[in-house]
This record gives C-alpha cells, sequence and structure tokens, in this order.
C-alpha cells in the first residue's frame, strides 16, 4: 500500500518539477513573502549495484528543505533555524545504517532540525540546540548529508548526526564547534544511558586552505551492547588552480581495540564548478590486543555534474582492496539524480 | 500508518508550495560570511540579514544599465547583510560569486548605503593573482568609488592599476573580474533590495 502510494507521489511530485523548470521564475507563492525564509523541495533516486555480489538495489528519497533567520526589528539577527524533514525508501538494500528496520524499509528523517541563537557580539558565541552533525573531521565544513560522496564520520564515529546542544563561533582566525549530544543519532530515543561530547577548532590559513583539530568521547549503543569511543582528529584543505586536496585522520579507541581512520581526497573542478571529479583514498584499521592490525582499504572515485542550480547528478565506485578478516569485498557503483525546485 | 500519514503531510506541504526558486545545494550548507563582515565593518557589533530573490526581471534591468548582466546560474535566494553598531546601521554587505579563471570567486563587498564601495575580500579565490588583488594598495584603489566609476574604470582602455597588478596580465585579468563583480552586485543590490536601501539613507548612521 505504502509502495504504492509513494509511486503515485513521486510520479506527480516529478510531474510538478518539470512544469515548475518552465514556470519557477514567474510563479510567486505565498511563502515568499516570509522574511528571511529559503526553502526548497528536495527530491533523488540513488541506484546501487555490487558487482561482487550483482547485488542491486535503489532508493528515493523526497524532502523539503527549510532555513529561516530571525531577526530583532531594529537590529542584527536572533538566530537561524534549518529544518530538512526528509522521507527516504529503501529498496532492496543490501547494506544500510541501523536506523532503518529493513532493506525495504520508508522512514522519515529529520537531517539537520536544529536553531542556532546569537549569545555574544561579533559571531563569538552562538547556542545551537537540536539535531545536527557531529562536529568532527572534514564533514563540519562540507555537508555531505543524502550525497555519495561522504567522508569519514559514518564509518569512523558510528554517529554522523545527534540530538544536543552545541557551543559554536567565528572569528577572524577561524572557528569552533563544541556539542554535547545523547548519543542516540537520527532518532531521538528515552533513555540517558549513552552520551557524545565532540568538538573542533578551525584555523583558516587564508581563502583557500584550512587545518581542523576534533576530539571525540561517547558512549555508544552497539548491537552487542554499550562501547565507550574516543577519538582525535586532524583534517586539512587546500586549494590551487583547478586541484584541491582534502585529508582526514583519526586516532582512538573502542573499549579496548584501537583504531586509526585516514582519508585522503584528490578533487578537480573546472572554472564554473559545474564539474567536479574526485578519488578517495580510505584506511580503517583496528587493533585487538593480542592480535595485528586488521583493515579495510578503499578507492572511491566520483564525478558530479551540475548543470544549473535545480539538478545534479552524480556516480561514484567504491572498491574495496582489503578488507577485515573474514568480511565480503564489495565493489560498488553508485548513480545519484538530485532535483531540487 | 504513521509513516504514511506524515508521508501525506509533507506531499500536502509539497504540493500546496512547489514553485520556488531552488539552489542545488542543501540550505545546512549556507554560511554566513561572519568573519569577513567583521573584518569588513571591525567596529560593528551584530549584523541583520534580508534575503531577497534575484530574479529575471532584475536580470533585465541589469542589463539595461550595465554593459553585462547576472548569470542565470545567479538567480535565485540571495542575502544582503547590514553592519550594525548600537542598533545604528554602519554598511552593507553583499558577498556575490564571479568565474575566474580557475574557479568560482567568491567576493565580500562592503559599501555605505550610497552604495559607494567601502572595502572588500575574498571569501574563496583559488587563483595565484589573489593576493595582489587583495592587496591594500588595490583595494584601497577601489575605495569610495561608485558603481559609474567603476565601469568608467572596465571602460577606458588607459586605465592605470596599480603597478604591480599593471605588470602582471592574470592580476589584471582578476582585477578587472573583481571590478565587474563591484558594478553587478551594486546593480543587484539597488534594484532587487531598493526598499531597505531607501530606509537607510532616510535613517544615516
Amino acid at each position: 500500500m505504502i509502495l504504492h502510494f509513494r509511486s503515485k507521489a513521486l510520479l506527480i511530485l516529478l510531474m510538478c518539477c518539470n512544469v515548475s523548470i518552465i514556470f519557477a521564475e514567474e510563479k510567486k507563492t505565498w511563502l515568499e513573502d516570509v522574511e528571511n525564509l529559503r526553502w526548497a523541495v528536495d527530491l533523488s533516486i540513488k541506484g546501487i549495484y555490487n558487482a561482487e555480489t550483482g547485488h542491486l538495489s535503489h532508493s528515493e528519497a523526497i524532502g523539503l528543505d527549510l532555513h529561516k533567520v530571525f531577526t530583532t526589528d531594529d537590529g542584527g539577527n536572533i538566530g537561524t533555524l534549518i529544518l530538512q524533514g526528509y522521507f527516504t525508501k529503501l529498496n532492496n538494500a543490501e547494506r544500510y545504517p541501523s536506523f532503518f528496520k529493513n532493506a525495504s524499509d520508508v522512514k522519515f528523517i529529520c537531517r539537520i532540525c536544529n536553531f542556532n541563537v546569537v549569545v555574544l557580539d561579533q559571531g563569538q558565541l552562538n547556542v545551537r540546540a537540536g539535531h545536527f552533525e557531529i562536529p568532527f573531521g572534514l564533514e563540519h565544513n562540507l555537508d555531505t548529508n543524502g550525497t555519495l560522496r561522504q567522508y569519514s564520520n559514518g564509518r569512523d564515529l558510528g554517529n554522523k548526526l545527534d540530538w544536543g546542544v552545541a557551543l559554536n563561533g567565528k572569528f577572524a582566525w577561524g572557528g569552533y564547534e563544541v556539542a554535547i549530544s545523547r548519543g542516540h543519532g537520527v532518532d531521538w530515543k528515552s533513555g540517558h544511558d549513552t552520551f557524545i561530547g565532540s568538538g573542533r577548532v578551525e584555523l583558516m590559513g587564508d581563502y583557500h586552505s584550512f587545518l581542523g583539530l576534533s576530539a571525540f568521547h561517547g558512549r555508544i549503543k552497539s548491537k552487542s551492547g554499550y562501547i565507550n569511543r574516543t577519538r582525535i582528529g586532524l583534517d586539512a584543505g587546500t586549494q590551487f588552480t583547478f586541484f584541491s586536496i582534502l585529508a582526514e585522520v583519526s586516532l582512538g579507541k573502542d573499549d579496548n581495540i584501537e583504531k586509526i581512520h585516514s582519508l585522503l581526497e584528490f578533487d578537480l573542478q573546472d572554472n564554473t564548478e559545474k564539474f567536479l571529479g574526485y578519488v578517495q583514498l580510505k584506511d580503517s584499521s583496528r587493533h585487538i590486543k593480542g592480535q595485528s592490525w586488521d583493515s579495510i582499504r578503499q578507492i572511491s572515485v566520483g564525478t558530479r555534474y551540475t548543470p544549473n542550480r535545480f539538478w545534479v547528478l552524480s556516480g561514484q565506485w567504491t572498491h574495496d582492496f582489503e578488507v577485515f578478516d573474514g568480511a565480503k569485498r564489495a565493489s560498488v557503483l553508485a548513480v545519484q539524480l538530485r532535483y531540487r525546485f | 500508518m504513521r509513516q504514511l500519514l506524515k508521508l501525506k503531510a509533507l506531499l500536502f506541504i509539497l504540493l500546496s508550495v512547489w514553485m520556488t526558486p531552488a539552489s542545488s545545494v542543501a540550505f545546512c550548507a549556507l554560511r554566513d560570511p561572519v568573519a569577513n563582515i567583521y573584518k569588513l565593518f571591525p567596529e560593528a557589533e551584530n549584523y541583520r540579514s534580508i534575503t531577497h530573490k534575484i530574479d529575471e526581471s532584475v536580470q533585465k534591468q541589469v542589463k539595461k544599465n550595465v554593459p553585462f548582466t547576472v548569470h542565470k546560474d545567479e538567480l535565485g535566494q540571495h542575502t544582503l547583510y547590514v553592519a550594525f553598531k548600537d542598533k545604528k546601521p554602519l554598511g552593507l554587505i553583499h558577498a556575490r560569486s564571479e568565474v575566474g579563471l580557475w574557479g568560482l570567486v567568491e567576493v565580500v563587498w562592503a559599501f555605505d548605503f550610497k552604495m559607494n564601495v567601502v572595502n572588500f575580500m575574498f571569501q574563496r579565490c583559488r587563483e595565484p593573482a589573489c593576493q595582489l588583488i587583495s592587496s591594500p594598495t588595490f583595494r584601497q584603489f577601489l575605495k569610495g568609488k561608485s558603481s559609474d566609476e567603476l565601469l568608467t574604470l572596465l571602460k577606458d582602455k588607459t586605465t592605470a592599476y596599480p603597478q604591480a597588478i599593471e605588470n602582471n596580465k592574470a592580476a589584471k585579468e582578476l582585477a578587472e573580474t573583481v571590478i565587474r563583480s563591484a558594478i553587478k552586485t551594486v546593480q543587484v543590490t539597488k534594484i532587487s533590495w531598493a526598499k531597505e536601501l531607501k530606509n537607510y539613507l532616510q535613517k544615516p548612521s
């Protein structure tokens, strides 16, 4: 029933999209009269094929992305509200995050839903409350929610998003964000048996390079019980002509298991930045006491084409060079079509 | 059942508001140029955001006024910032992107309420000439200039840029890109934020 309804809904929305390409600039909606409000409908379809197993799956997402700045009558900004509500439907997924119930689940996710309130002048202190990205590593600057291109947070920390409170600020030298969150991830659950403390300080070298230092400590629920997870991380990025280099490394422990994660990315963009090509080299290593180091080593080669401000077409191939003992190797091709209107 | 209800509710909202200016980037990626706002107006305590749509009518009006206009990729919702001290407005900040030799060049402009250049900073610039163009010499060269004066600089083939720029072809190209950005920013701000500009001109700081 849900599947049938979803197909119809998608069809109607896609028809709306086609019409909106023609009329989007002429038609005015009631929401445009709301001061400092930006919003967009976000549709995406993703296909995934694992060449090692021959498994084919796809997923769709429909969401409303909303950004509203609140101001005083006679002065500056009070705060910024971001609400991103998305329905995501998996279809025969081979691997999926634990917040989905099964391989063909449909789920509502409030991706980034928080209010960032101005506390001190000159951007020195704001307080963010709600569902936000854990301030750690490259992801803090480069939001990858709903895209094929991903950084280490999901794999390394387990939680990419969490409910909580964060202090943040910007200065001429860079900025900071320090958060305390519930450790539950995507869903709001009762119980106070988990938590995450995290933070990142960023130094801006100039207008095309940065250096970030991050820390993470938390008690997180896993399939086998609870994990005490600690990490420190270093990330950096720089751009020169058509090229960018991004890198991150983290060291830490999951209980008594030592962990090292690293990622190195090379980007190539054209001067309009409509085309992006990238290569990511990823390594996740663990050391269980009394055993030798065990690693997953991957390469991802990806591309993104943004023909205009409505459409984004992405493709990515991720190949496992090496996997943990006993794990199955994967070689995954993913393509995604995204439309925002 | 609850999921289905949520899906229906979302669908209703989507269909009721189905036409909107879009952005290919998710709004969680939007960042105010906070650090640059306080570099451009160091005495400012806070700032106010004013978001407006830049649409095809603005594009046409800019084209009428100057020999170039905003690209269709620049249409959509954009934010103008007003810097404040003690609740008094100090000036305007507007960030705009231009296609450069090696990628998009994002310039954060500071203007007074008569739309004369106060200063500028690069938010993003990956060209080797960025250092030269963001030098105090070139910023001083543009300071106080109106849109008409900037247009004269561009049109006049005898315009003499500061010597270090004059002798460097890439720097001269970037200088012209930056001047074009200033002119476009003035035009777009005057047209799209006309009401706010009028209010601030009536209540000068």
